[in-house]
């Protein structure tokens, strides 16, 4: 990889951002693993709060000696460099430690949802082809070596095991595979995407505003599914920076749990996407008394309810974070300021973060500013491509030449324009891909996964945009079959499935057993939120899907057919 | 939108529950009437939506209230059951407390 190439000057404008004065070099003196990141502080502070998990406080040098020791336990069952090693565990301290002994074995880790549908853990495991998996006891139908972390947690282990020599490292270097991310594919099966550990390091260690220096630690709630880059940005972010993660219990972030946490562990930072900063605003807008920075992102903000939150908190740093987990957590971010409020494409997505770069490209050339074209992401943030598929990886992740350098670049699929200043504003989706409350979806998915249902003929998967608000708000623009997958609203609130079955009997397959069957097989953020059987699946006049008038029969008062 | 209001004095305190839980869903989801034999996906709830319900029935009833509680329910029955009950502890604790305050720990009933 070419890392920390920059553009010459006098290259077309807007093609690649000048790099900040505050950037630091790429490959400048410092950690390239995420381990050796975090072992730092456990040098430097070790009694310093890593994790809190429940009523345990566990401090940097014990959970760095619980990693170390494990990681020899792991080391014995094959873990190595080059594999993958998936990690069943609910969010907890023991978690954490598990996964940080994987990163010290050399392999990478997959942190999955043990609640996911065994079909679906079974397909991911397969890709991850693992010489062991870390798991509580032994999980049903689950082939290969199992190893189970002592009950007792890492502080248990600390004790045990402080001291005991750490095993051969330096196999493995910044570009070497650190984590697993599954998201939604197009085909029917999530996609492996592949992160390198100086994606993480080049944004935690890179100087990025909500992390960077200062003495006063992040200390942020980790409450994002922990086999996302959410529970990167909210476990790596603060323990590459000397803070605290705060492992929370449930699945949800809910206000009075963030008052309680911003009053009892000093959380100082959170992360949220827009539609639960949205939902936060709307249900308790002074939850977030006490915090220092809110990130937000990954869908498009809400302006009123920005313009709302920088009245109500004007102490609090709001950043607006865009990043595909191909770029791993952001790809570019934006400290929002009172201005852009009144940015008629909406709140901009902001220039790149540390370790990363952006091109707007049209027909495989960079665009003028104020040109919409595809977002493209270089850099040491880019991921090293899908498990387990060249031909997706060699089509996602090209290197074309960029004022005549060769760069490898992740296409987004996302449209966009750069500003002339360089700021990048978001402009909508390429294909069907869609954000629902937040999480990435491809219709397509799912709709493969409907089609092999016995007794199934057709379906159609079609995201829902929340009903315009009542009273004064952004007008609706027209019906609701805007293909721009979000572009032109806030994001999806839900997602609607319509399908034909193949006898016309009216008992045939009831919209109820099909949204069991999904449930069994889907995680729940992909199964659809209302199920409905049709005779036909309209078309329009030129033969496509109408998926306005889909939409129009979930109307109150329309509702034919019942629901799921 | 609100339900039709019923005296509450001839109801049991599980009826109020009932009675808050739909009036909140349907609050939320902008449909309704529902039935409590309805389950929270046979009224399009989404997880947002799981958080808004339990955050304003929470705060009608005093009590804290995870949207899993919504979210593995098998129908809004169920889940105001466990509202109710989480009401009830709740009405337990502060009773203890208050008793503990009162230095009488040993005088209960």
């Amino acid at each position: 990889m070419t890392g920390g190439v920059v553009a010459t000057a006098g290259g077309p404008a807007g093609t690649v951002r000048a790099p900040r004065a505050d950037e630091p070099p790429t490959g400048a003196a410092g950690p390239s693993l995420i381990h050796e990141a975090v072992e730092r502080h456990a040098r430097c502070t070790p009694d310093a709060v890593a994790l809190v998990d429940g009523d345990t406080r566990v401090p940097y040098a014990d959970l760095n000696a619980a990693a170390d020791a494990w990681a020899a336990e792991l080391r014995d069952r094959g873990a190595g460099p080059g594999g993958f090693v998936p990690v069943l565990l609910p969010r907890s301290a023991t978690l954490v430690a598990a996964i940080l002994g994987v990163l010290k074995t050399g392999a990478a880790y997959a942190a999955l949802d043990p609640e996911w549908p065994v079909e679906r853990l079974r397909s991911v495991a397969r890709v991850l082809a693992p010489e062991v998996t870390v798991a509580d006891g032994s999980r049903d139908g689950w082939e290969g070596p199992v190893w189970s972390p002592p009950a007792r947690g890492p502080r248990g282990a600390a004790e045990q095991f402080r001291g005991r020599p750490v095993g051969p490292g330096r196999q493995v270097d910044g570009t070497s595979p650190a984590a697993v991310f599954f998201t939604s594919g197009t085909t029917g099966r999530p996609k492996a995407v592949v992160s390198g550990h100086r994606a993480t390091v080049s944004l935690f260690d890179g100087g990025f505003e909500p992390f960077h220096g200062g003495p006063v630690r992040p200390v942020m709630p980790q409450a994002a599914p922990v086999s996302w880059d959410g529970f990167t940005l909210e476990t790596w972010g603060p323990l590459i920076n000397g803070g605290t993660s705060v492992l929370l219990a449930g699945g949800y972030l809910m206000p009075g749990t963030l008052r309680a946490l911003i009053e009892r562990e000093g959380v100082n930072t959170v992360w949220l996407t827009a539609s639960l900063f949205h939902l936060l605003l709307d249900e308790d807008p002074d939850c977030f008394e006490g915090l220092r920075h809110v990130l937000t992102g990954g869908e498009r903000l809400s302006v009123p309810r920005v313009s709302a939150f920088l009245d109500r908190h004007p102490a609090i740093a709001l950043t607006n974070g865009y990043g595909p987990v191909e770029t791993c957590v952001f790809a570019t971010a934006r400290r929002v300021r009172r201005a852009d409020c009144d940015v008629p494409s909406g709140i901009p997505v902001g220039v790149p973060v540390p370790g990363r770069r952006v091109h707007v490209l049209t027909d495989g050339r960079p665009a003028e500013p104020g040109t919409t074209g595809e977002i493209c992401v270089s850099g040491d943030g880019v991921a090293l491509g899908y498990l387990g598929d060249e031909e997706l990886t060699a089509r996602m992740f090209p290197t074309v030449a960029l004022d005549g350098v060769p760069t490898r670049v992740y296409r987004t699929g996302d449209l966009g324009f750069q500003d002339t200043e360089g700021v990048l504003h978001f402009a909508g989706r390429a294909d069907r891909q869609v954000k629902v409350r937040g999480h990435r979806v491809e219709p397509e998915e799912i709709e493969a996964v409907v089609r092999a249902l016995p007794g199934v003929a057709d379906c159609a998967v079609v995201p829902v945009a929340p009903a315009p608000a009542p009273g004064p708000g952004p007008a609706a623009n027209g019906d609701n079959d805007d293909n721009g997958g979000g572009g032109g609203g806030g994001g999806f609130e839900r997602l609607a499935l319509f399908y034909t079955a193949a006898t016309e009997a009216a008992d045939a397959l009831p919209p109820q057993a099909v949204r069991r069957e999904l449930a069994g097989r889907l995680p729940r953020h992909l199964v659809p939120d209302l199920v409905r059987r049709q005779a036909d699946l309209p078309l329009t006049a030129n033969g496509k899907l109408d998926r306005a008038a889909l939409l129009r029969t979930l109307r109150p008062g329309n509702g034919t057919e019942a629901d799921a | 939108m609100s339900a039709p209001h019923v005296s509450t004095e001839s109801t049991s305190p599980a009826d109020d529950v009932a009675e808050v839980v739909l009036s909140v869903v349907a609050e939320v989801t902008g449909a309704g009437p529902h039935r409590l034999t309805d389950s929270f996906y046979d009224v399009g709830g989404t997880s947002l939506d799981a958080i808004r319900i339990c955050l304003r029935v929470g705060r009608e009833l005093g009590v804290d209230i995870a949207p899993e509680t919504l979210l593995d329910s098998e129908d809004l029955a169920g889940f105001a059951a466990v509202v109710s009950a989480a009401r009830d502890d709740r009405h337990e604790q502060d009773e203890w407390d208050a008793r503990g305050s009162r230095d009488d720990r040993d005088g209960a009933r």
